[in-house]
């Protein structure tokens, strides 16, 4: 599993970043500066790119794939399609990486590169397919039911005539910072003179940033309520009577998509709010929809929605 | 930080109320310049009068665990780790000698000596 993980999101995507990095830097010196980087039906150059720009397209292309890959390894859920999506973009790139290189190999100007055909372009196509299929026919095997569910489920063990109420919080510093700097940026362009339009975007870029550097939840007899930045605005309540059980889990942002509030309960039916990595509680709803908050003490969080939905009859 | 009572006890609300957060605070699940939750939304939470919290809060403050300011609701002390640990014994302490018919004289003669 571990091997695996590791061949299909580290050892693959390198493999293809590394392709279209050796493919340039080798053969830099013969080649021509723009090179032909776009080719006609009738399989003539027809459209130019600076040697530089091309290479960091290329490169910067394949690393993007590579990243996706290795992002994949890390998800609960759709590591097939994820990985098999990366590996048929990276594949791609490289092959049309290399070819770019071959075509233009020694040319002394880029009207001079050599012709790329239709069945060229498909036979990288064809390539990047098959290595698709493979990826994701190999990672098939790391998607397993979660185990989580059927570990036993946190409890404090609520008394029937107890009352209570749980509250914790995450806070991530470093999105403070990045929202104070932002806003005092934008007070400075403010005495700078500058229009509303740049002062506007920056006041509002910070106060976005600063509503998700922290989030308090609560957790009592009616319901989990998540609210967002130093004011408390905006909240999020989710009813105990829509909540089947609760878990702690482990969050990695990268793997739910970076920081923020990531998808919607009401469209994608997962939603996540991930205000920094690590501890966080995660909801089963009754309508099979998934609720994912980054929070300290989530176990004991947890234990009080679970006992509480039990309360209910749950 | 988990806040249960339990009506059916012998304790008053604002006892356990207060006996919660003192426990939150000894056993580091909240910091120093932490806040508490606004009474009236813990009040409502656990289905109390806000004056039961405002009590169990105001009993916190005499005791130096926590701060009160206005506009900035309250707070746990500087100071609250660690002497919250220290209240909690001598509550602990002060229950278990009037259990045994100590007088609070005989305590602090007890203390006095031992010290």
């Amino acid at each position: 599993m571990k091997s695996t993980r590791i061949w299909l999101g580290v050892v693959v995507p390198v493999a293809w970043v590394a392709v279209v990095v050796i493919a340039f830097v080798a053969c830099w010196a013969r080649l021509p500066d723009p090179l032909a980087t776009h080719w006609g039906f009738s399989g003539t150059p027809n459209g130019t790119m600076p040697r530089i720009a091309a290479f960091a397209l290329f490169a910067g292309l394949t690393v993007l794939a590579a990243i996706g890959a290795r992002v994949a390894m890390h998800r609960d859920r759709g590591i097939a399609q994820l990985a098999g999506a990366a590996a048929f973009g990276g594949v791609l790139i490289a092959a049309l990486g290399v070819v770019t290189v071959l075509a233009n190999l020694d040319a002394a100007r880029w009207q001079d590169a050599r012709g790329v055909g239709i069945p060229l372009a498909l036979g990288c196509c064809g390539l990047a397919w098959a290595a698709a299929a493979l990826v994701s026919r190999v990672a098939r095997r790391l998607e397993r039911a979660p185990a989580i569910g059927v570990l036993a489920r946190p409890t404090i063990g609520l008394g029937a005539t107890e009352r209570a109420v749980w509250t914790a919080g995450a806070k991530n510093r470093a999105l403070f910072i990045v929202a104070l700097v932002v806003a005092v940026a934008g007070v400075a362009t403010w005495a700078g003179g500058g229009s509303w339009v740049p002062v506007g975007s920056q006041i509002a870029v910070a106060i976005a940033v600063a509503v998700l550097a922290e989030v308090h939840v609560r957790v009592d007899e009616r319901a989990m309520t998540i609210a967002f930045g130093p004011l408390g605005f905006p909240r999020v309540r989710i009813a105990v009577d829509r909540i089947q059980h609760a878990e702690r889990m482990t969050v990695q942002p990268m793997a739910n998509g970076g920081w923020g509030y990531r998808g919607s309960l009401t469209a994608l039916g997962r939603a996540a709010v991930v205000i920094r990595g690590g501890e966080g509680l995660r909801l089963a709803l009754r309508d099979n929809k998934t609720m994912v908050v980054t929070v300290d003490d989530a176990e004991t969080g947890a234990g009080l929605i679970n006992d509480l939905v039990a309360r209910r009859g749950g | 930080m988990l806040i249960r009572i339990d009506a059916a006890a012998n304790a008053d609300l604002h006892e356990q109320i207060a006996a919660q957060v003192r426990r939150a605070i000894s056993s580091g699940k909240v910091a120093p310049g932490d806040q508490l939750p606004p009474a009236r939304e813990l009040a409502a939470s656990l289905a109390v009068n806000m004056h039961t919290v405002l009590r169990a809060y105001a009993a916190l403050r005499d005791e130096g665990l926590v701060e009160m300011r206005r506009g900035r609701g309250v707070t746990i002390a500087n100071v609250g780790t660690s002497r919250a640990r220290v209240v909690e014994l001598a509550r602990e302490l002060l229950a278990e000698a009037r259990r045994h018919g100590m007088t609070l004289r005989e305590l602090e003669t007890l203390l006095e000596e031992l010290s």
